[in-house]
């Protein structure tokens, strides 16, 4: 049926995973500021070297990041140093979430959460950032990303978003 | 029943912003204050917004999840993955005669908070049959 090249992720996904990674930093680094009672300077200096770190990880965790489908599989490989492969069968695909959030909203892509069997919480599959088209199709849905990876008949209401 | 959980944060929230004057010296008391205020009112207006932005829908091949106004989640269930479904009462949901309802997948649960009795009832019958003639197939 398909057969893809992998792919990356839309360039939001740097921007998303930096912005998450860099709330828990500055907010750890302004935190410790704080209750050590460091000058507002140090903070901010923290802060900075904190969002600076984010957006260096969001791009390489970007760049190594990359996702395919073939006829039988969602294959998902990840992480920057050792990159971990994940192969999906489409029958084994249990549920689908889009996710949008404000960020998500910014960049007019959504966030892909493929439910895995066998995977806790935190093992599920996450696309942090498709392309609305790609994870719902357009208005048929057919050919969108949650649909393709489930293997399920078209002509259900798929959409990610109330219109 | 919404207002259960955002009690809990301003509870919190309140706490948090009391000892932080207390205890740092340039924390001003005013903006404290303020902070106390807004938890106050987020618990207020929260729950409403969650709740008008919840909707679910059982499609003829799957379960439709539509639920937040901030972020938006949308999760799809088709029907020939689950595995079961469950119904949960407890004292707190009782007070309202509301049930929440577990559809379990092999990936973990999905649940529908707050519906009312009867309603879950239907819908977990119905989530049934489908089961029954889509085995079938």
């Amino acid at each position: 049926m398909i057969s893809e090249v992998p792919r990356r992720l839309h360039r939001a996904a740097i921007v998303v995973e930096a912005v998450g990674l860099a709330l828990r930093l500055v907010a750890g680094a302004v935190l410790v500021a704080i209750v050590r009672g460091g000058t507002p300077g140090t903070a901010a200096a923290l802060a900075l070297t904190g969002i600076a770190a984010s957006v260096a990880m969001g791009y390489m965790s970007w760049s190594k990041t990359t996702y395919w489908l073939d006829d039988v599989a969602l294959h998902y490989r990840s992480g920057i140093f050792t990159p971990d492969e994940r192969v999906v069968p489409r029958a084994r695909v249990q549920a689908v979430d889009t996710t949008t959030g404000p960020l998500q909203r910014i960049f007019g892509v959504v966030e892909l959460r493929v439910q895995v069997p066998g995977a806790a919480d935190d093992e599920e599959i996450v696309l942090s950032a498709v392309t609305r088209l790609r994870a719902c199709g357009g208005r048929s849905g057919s050919r969108s990303l949650r649909r393709l990876t489930s293997g399920w008949p078209s002509g259900s209401g798929t959409c990610c978003l109330p219109h | 029943m919404w207002w259960g959980e955002s009690l809990g944060m301003c509870v919190v929230l309140v706490g948090a912003a009391l000892a932080l004057t207390a205890n740092v010296a340039w924390f001003p008391l005013a903006l404290s204050l303020a902070v106390a205020a807004a938890a106050v009112l987020c618990t207020a207006a929260v729950p409403v917004i969650r709740y008008r932005h919840w909707r679910w829908d059982l499609h003829e091949e799957d379960l439709d999840l539509l639920h937040g106004a901030w972020r938006v989640v949308r999760t799809i269930v088709p029907v020939t993955r689950i595995q079961h479904v469950s119904v949960e009462r407890s004292g707190w949901t009782d007070l309202f005669g509301l049930v929440r309802l577990h559809v379990h997948t092999a990936a973990g649960k999905t649940t529908i908070p707050g519906l009312e009795r009867p309603q879950a009832d239907d819908l977990r019958d119905r989530i049934l049959a489908k089961l029954r003639t889509l085995d079938d197939l």
